[in-house]
């Protein structure tokens, strides 16, 4: 399939090829060469796609890539002695990157440490692995054509965090990352991205799990409140008894996109996955989360609320694929929206696939509005109208910033969230 | 401080009257008691009078030290010194009591024009008006109501209220769904907050709250009407005699 010539030209224009310069890796040209044929195999997504059927992929590359007014300030998810802090020199090369015991991390515009090839190695595998359900001809695009990216090798039995700080410069009006990742059996590595987005931001996550180890991804990136547009893909892998956490606040950002792929390889492995939106002004939020059963007696936890008003458009898609194999399944996937007026909508599309008959799989969506006789209560209390909302809302937020483990952050987190109604969405 | 006069008012929706022309008058320092008999308007006039949405005043005013209180949002009710009790708490999960009580009083106290009480001041405040009452500090820690027997429920009622320290307090059906301890204790709360400067409308359906407060006036409401009005024997007699004269007056 090739490429209709208008969608090529944006898509060149927001992600332009690399050079084939010899400053890059050959790994890194030949992962290239082999995402370009994925790329014309499967295409890029259209609306007509099943997959695509409540989120236009065009909006995301016609979005005006501009910065208009100051883009929202975020702080550090996660800081002190302990944390390596990656800021925007740090991931775009201007500066070096910090050196750790028991964790290497290198980018992926510079030479590759030898320790780091059995990293490199896996760009593009899973990404490549998820195609084979349902084409994403978008984080294909990103294998093509990344120029930025960590390369995270996080040593067996070691403990690290680490905080990427965005804040992006003027003349920075599209970012497309790249990053792969393996957490060493045994280890623990927390991630927390924070900050304002690039105008225009793909980004793409592999993650490779080992056994018995632990993964933990907390973003919170706020878009500019006239323009932005936000794709993240993350794919990830885990062996047995091994565990990931992934976590996402979106708030101030008109259009995002949030695809997660996990697959539960080995036996005993859990799964956490779970998002809050706050959506104004048009806004659009999609999440969609695909959870393979595929080891035997795994967990899985799908925990979405979206807070919608002025219109604003949010979008669930999620689905628990248990294998025939994968017995004494426990799966939940709860997705809800709490629409602040009538000009609001949510979709939903929650899907549970078993094949396996020894399971327990459950899933529910709900959307409404606030609890009128809850509102009357507040307000007969003496809580003006708008603030009764805010704190009913932040309290149907926060079933999902509860899945986030560490204090600190959820701390943070209800701090952005309750900014977003104190100041304006 | 309160006074109703010749109130009508009627479900948004529905064409029953429900309040056919309530005339009371409440002075600071005093405790009314209305009793009534199921279906006579008394929580709709609890609602009314604290501006629940769903109800429409046909006729009548009602004057809160001589402001309209109909024309106030709930929240500007509550600012300008008034309280319901509820008969039914609501439970809202997810937000905290002690976020919930401190965001009520600075709201109020913020419309008032009066400087907002800091964390730690609420906290000392909080403590000492849940020692007075003799209710354990825990039930702040707890999400609004949120899993509370029917008697934490209503025990946390009189805390907000110690706490919001109104001028005018109405307590709908406080007594009810109590065992005899719990009931002591509201009752107790109550009698702390009698005080010159607050006056305090008690609903109930029964005599029995009133062996533990003592009102200056019962009232009797009968089809959304004040019936009879008179001093505690009133609701005595209504203990000894049932609502039944009552109502056929009223017809």
């Amino acid at each position: 399939m090739s490429l209709r010539p208008d969608v090529e030209n944006s898509l060149m224009q927001l992600m332009p090829k690399p050079s084939s310069s010899s400053q890059n890796e050959k790994w890194l040209i030949q992962a290239r060469i082999e995402a370009e044929k994925r790329l014309e195999k499967y295409g890029l997504p259209a609306r007509r796609d099943e997959y695509w059927k409540y989120t236009d992929p065009m909006e995301f590359l016609s979005h005006p890539q501009k910065i208009v007014g100051a883009p929202n300030s975020v702080p550090a998810l996660r800081d002190g002695s302990s944390t390596i802090i990656i800021d925007n020199a740090k991931l775009q090369g201007t500066e070096p990157l910090p050196i750790c015991e028991g964790i290497i991390i290198g980018r992926l515009q510079d030479k590759t440490n030898t320790n780091l090839l059995e990293v490199a190695n896996l760009y593009g595998k899973l990404e490549t692995a998820a195609n084979k359900m349902i084409p994403r001809g978008l984080a294909i695009a990103n294998s093509c054509r990344a120029q930025r990216g960590l390369l995270i090798n996080c040593k067996s039995g070691s403990q690290q965090s680490i905080q990427i700080l965005h804040s992006p410069k003027k003349s920075d009006t599209s970012s497309v990352q790249h990053h792969v990742i393996i957490i060493q059996p045994g280890a623990e590595l927390f991630l927390a991205e924070s900050g304002s987005d690039a105008p225009w931001t793909n980004v793409v996550y592999e993650i490779h799990v080992g056994e018995g180890a632990s993964f933990h991804l907390e973003r919170a990136l706020v878009g500019n409140q006239e323009s932005s547009a936000h794709l993240c893909s993350v794919f990830a892998e885990v062996k047995e008894g091994g565990c990931i956490n992934l976590f996402g606040l979106s708030a101030w950002s008109p259009w995002v996109r949030n695809e997660s792929v996990v697959r539960l390889k080995g036996d005993n492995a859990k799964a956490n996955l779970a998002g809050a939106v706050l959506g104004g002004k048009n806004c659009h939020h999609d999440d969609t989360v695909l959870v393979i059963h595929e080891g035997q007696n795994c967990e899985s936890r799908q925990v979405f609320k979206k807070v919608l008003q002025d219109g604003a458009k949010g979008v669930f898609q999620g689905k628990i694929l248990v294998r025939p194999n994968a017995q004494k399944t426990d799966g939940y996937q709860i997705s809800q929206a709490l629409l602040l007026d009538d000009a609001s909508q949510f979709l939903g599309k929650p899907e549970l696939e078993i094949y396996a008959d020894d399971v327990a799989c459950s899933h529910g969506s709900t959307s409404g509005g606030v609890d009128e006789d809850a509102m009357f209560y507040l307000r007969s209390r003496g809580i003006e109208s708008r603030q009764a909302e805010e704190l009913l809302a932040l309290a149907f937020l926060a079933d999902s910033i509860n899945e986030v483990q560490d204090e600190k952050v959820r701390k943070i987190v209800n701090q952005l969230a309750s900014k977003w109604f104190s100041e304006g969405p | 401080m309160l006074s109703i006069r010749n109130l009508h008012a009627k479900l948004e929706d529905e064409d029953k009257a429900i309040l056919n022309g309530v005339n009371l008058e409440i002075n600071a320092g005093e405790i009314h008691a209305i009793m009534g008999p199921n279906g006579s308007g008394k929580s709709t006039l609890s609602y009314v009078l604290s501006g629940r949405e769903g109800y429409k005043v046909e006729n009548g005013n009602v004057l809160l030290d001589g402001q309209d209180l109909l024309e106030m949002e709930p929240e500007e009710r509550a600012a300008n010194g008034l309280f319901l009790a509820f008969q039914y708490p609501v439970e809202i999960a997810g937000v905290g009591n002690m976020t919930f009580l401190r965001t009520a009083l600075n709201s109020q106290r913020k419309a008032r024009g009066e400087e907002e009480v800091s964390a730690s001041d609420f906290l000392r405040l909080a403590k000492e008006k849940s020692k007075d009452l003799g209710i354990s500090s825990d039930l702040l820690k707890r999400p609004v109501n949120f899993g509370f027997s029917g008697g934490e429920k209503k025990r946390n009622e009189i805390l907000q209220m110690a706490i919001l320290s109104p001028r005018m307090c109405i307590l709908d059906e406080t007594d009810s769904g109590l065992d005899v301890d719990a009931l002591r204790q509201v009752a107790k709360g109550v009698n702390n907050l009698r005080s010159p400067d607050r006056a305090i409308l008690l609903i109930t359906h029964y005599q029995r709250l009133l062996d533990y407060i003592l009102p200056d006036k019962v009232h009797i409401l009968v089809k959304g009407k004040i019936a009879e009005s008179g001093g505690p024997e009133l609701a005595i007699k209504v203990e000894s005699q049932g609502y039944g004269s009552n109502s056929e007056e009223a017809v």
